[in-house]
């Protein structure tokens, strides 16, 4: 589905854009320098997978989302999405891909959300008879009902999203660029869309891309994760392996119900925090277990939140 | 090409449609941006009248027939505004991010982003441009042929197809250099300040540059002369007055080549 080998791609920017020089020459001479976005990559994302991209800000990850899109031509390397060169068949590419920028709207403010699809319907060339059954199907599958007759202006954030969801599915892509699609939501809304993203991936097999600083929603939806750092892939693999992998101090934290003290018959609850080293969980829970009842145990410092945290830490300091 | 042209002018429709009715959600704002423009476009007309009346015409036209050549360039004006505002405005569409928007989407730029931020306040122009063209010819009438409204027509096309290709140029630039804004702000009010006269009344050497630089004078003032019947009045000879549609296409192809290369640079630079 996207092939990227080697890819690479460079920004030429001015050194110091404040510096007016002496008696303001500087500003007639302009010092450029040359930035490396994104530096020899190569990865793979296959058909109806969805793939995290997690990196700081500045990270390069909406350049990669560019390069894919076809927005920017790399600098070097190769790139494919569904076997086409995005740079040189951008339009092409383009009929298959929907993307949601959480930040950039592509709804028409005051107009109705339906004629803001109805410019989209020319846009993608999409059949009259295609169109209207697919709105009607999305309509539903995203709850929005007679939301459709309303402008953004009216709906909250996010049935707004929900919206700009739709408009990136009307063509029936086949590859989904999620660009911080919960940015602002509440619980609720964040836990809808999520479920929402991920019945497509499984219903209807659309590979999707999602970049976003929330990473419960990585966790939630993808399956694999891209770690972006200054333009270079630090890890790419399963979340789970990530996980596993990594170096961050867990502790199991059990609420034990023991005897009271001044020997009456009632209990007191007590809250027990006990690091978690190689093994030795069982041998914690025996002596928990022999001290009283055990009424809840959970484990806490290995969210991978957590995990991305102490990685980010460590490579910036 | 041909198809693609279609879907353009389908999706200008769709723009217009919509813009209108987002518009209209503002009615107060709505007929106040219209009439603000109307009144600009009269009273600058009104300012010229006065100071022309007191000759009796300029640089040997009479005060009905610079009206109706200023109503012309009020309608192209009028047109370029509201039909073309996303042109007009490139260079904020560039900052705020939405030409990535445009270009994930199977569409050429030129396709999606004229009308695309349409603004309906370009209707006051356009209908103080109509009142001018007719108080115009009830002033000064013409003799009227059958051939007359058609080239009144082409010359209203051609000198759109003129203005619009500076804006381009202009647009295109903010792929280099960002914001624009003013430089389109002072081609549009030089343009609009020039017009407000014939070009006969300009010094030879201006003539020459607002006929081959910046070809404005083909936007009302030549094509003018056979609505009038002046052939054979002008110091380039007669052929310029038959030049305004080939001058039009002209220079939108041209606006059109540097347009191309700017979205190129875009692409091959990203962030600017």
């Amino acid at each position: 589905m996207i092939v990227a080998k080697n890819l690479s791609r460079q920004y030429r920017v001015q050194k110091d854009a404040l510096n007016t020089g002496r008696f303001g020459f500087g500003l007639a001479r302009r010092e450029m320098e040359t930035v490396d976005a994104i530096k020899n990559i190569s990865f793979t994302i296959n058909k109806a997978e969805a793939v995290g991209l997690i990196g700081l800000n500045g990270a390069g990850k909406s350049t990669l989302l560019k390069l894919v899109t076809g927005v920017l031509v790399p600098s070097n390397g190769e790139l494919t999405v569904n076997g086409l060169d995005p740079s040189e068949d951008r339009k092409k590419v383009a009929r298959d891909i929907g993307v949601v920028f959480g930040h950039r709207s592509q709804l028409w403010w005051d107009a109705p959300l339906k004629d803001s699809m109805e410019v989209l319907r020319m846009i993608y060339s999409v059949g009259k008879a295609d169109y209207e059954r697919r709105l009607s199907e999305l309509v539903e599958l995203l709850q929005l009902g007679d939301l459709i007759l309303r402008a953004p202006r009216q709906l909250s954030l996010g049935q707004r999203v929900r919206g700009e969801i739709l408009a990136s599915l009307l063509h029936s892509p086949k590859l989904l660029i999620l660009d911080e699609p919960t940015v602002g939501l509440d619980i609720i809304a964040k836990a809808r869309i999520r479920t929402l993203i991920r019945s497509l991936i499984d219903d209807e097999g659309v590979t999707v891309i999602l970049a976003s600083h929330e990473v419960s929603d990585i966790e939630e939806i993808c399956e694999r994760t891209i770690l972006i750092h200054e333009g270079e892939i630090l890890y790419e693999g399963t979340i789970d392996e990530l996980k596993s992998g990594a170096d961050v101090e867990r502790s199991l934290v059990l609420e034990v119900s023991v005897p009271a003290e001044d020997g009456s018959d009632s209990v007191e609850v007590r809250e027990m925090t006990v690091p978690l080293t190689g093994g030795n969980t069982a041998a914690i829970l025996e002596k928990a277990a022999s001290s009283g009842t055990v009424s809840d145990a959970r484990v806490t410092g290995g969210s991978l939140e957590a995990i991305l945290a102490k990685l980010f830490d460590k490579i910036t300091s | 090409m041909g198809k693609e042209l279609l879907i353009s002018i389908h999706l200008q429709w769709a723009y217009l449609r919509i813009g209108v009715k987002s518009a209209l959600q503002y009615r107060i704002n709505f007929i106040g941006g219209v009439m603000s423009l109307l009144l600009h476009s009269l009273l600058a007309a009104l300012g010229g009248i006065v100071l022309i009346d007191r000759f009796g015409g300029v640089g040997n036209w009479e005060l009905g027939q610079i009206i109706f050549m200023f109503g012309i360039t009020r309608i192209q004006a009028g047109v370029i505004y509201s039909v073309f505002r996303g042109i007009v405005r490139w260079d904020g569409l560039v900052q705020e991010g939405l030409v990535d928007r445009y270009l994930v989407r199977p569409r050429g730029l030129l396709a999606q982003s004229p009308g695309a931020d349409f603004d309906i306040s370009g209707l006051g122009p356009i209908m103080a441009g109509f009142g001018l063209m007719i108080y115009g010819v009830t002033l000064s009438p013409p003799v009227w042929t059958w051939w007359l409204i058609p080239w009144i027509g082409v010359v209203l096309v051609s000198g759109t197809m003129i203005q619009l290709s500076l804006t381009m140029i202009i647009g295109a630039s903010a792929f280099y250099n960002v914001k624009m804004g003013q430089a389109t702000n002072a081609v549009e009010r030089t343009q609009w300040q020039m017009n407000l006269f014939p070009a006969s009344a300009y010094s030879l050497v201006l003539q020459g540059i607002i006929t081959v630089g910046l070809p404005w004078a083909f936007m009302a003032f030549y094509p003018s002369h056979l609505i009038y019947n002046r052939a054979g009045d002008g110091p380039f000879g007669d052929t310029v007055l038959y030049l305004a549609p080939a001058v039009g296409a002209l220079a939108f192809t041209i606006g059109y080549i540097v347009w191309r290369l700017g979205t190129r640079r875009y692409q091959g630079l990203g962030g600017m």
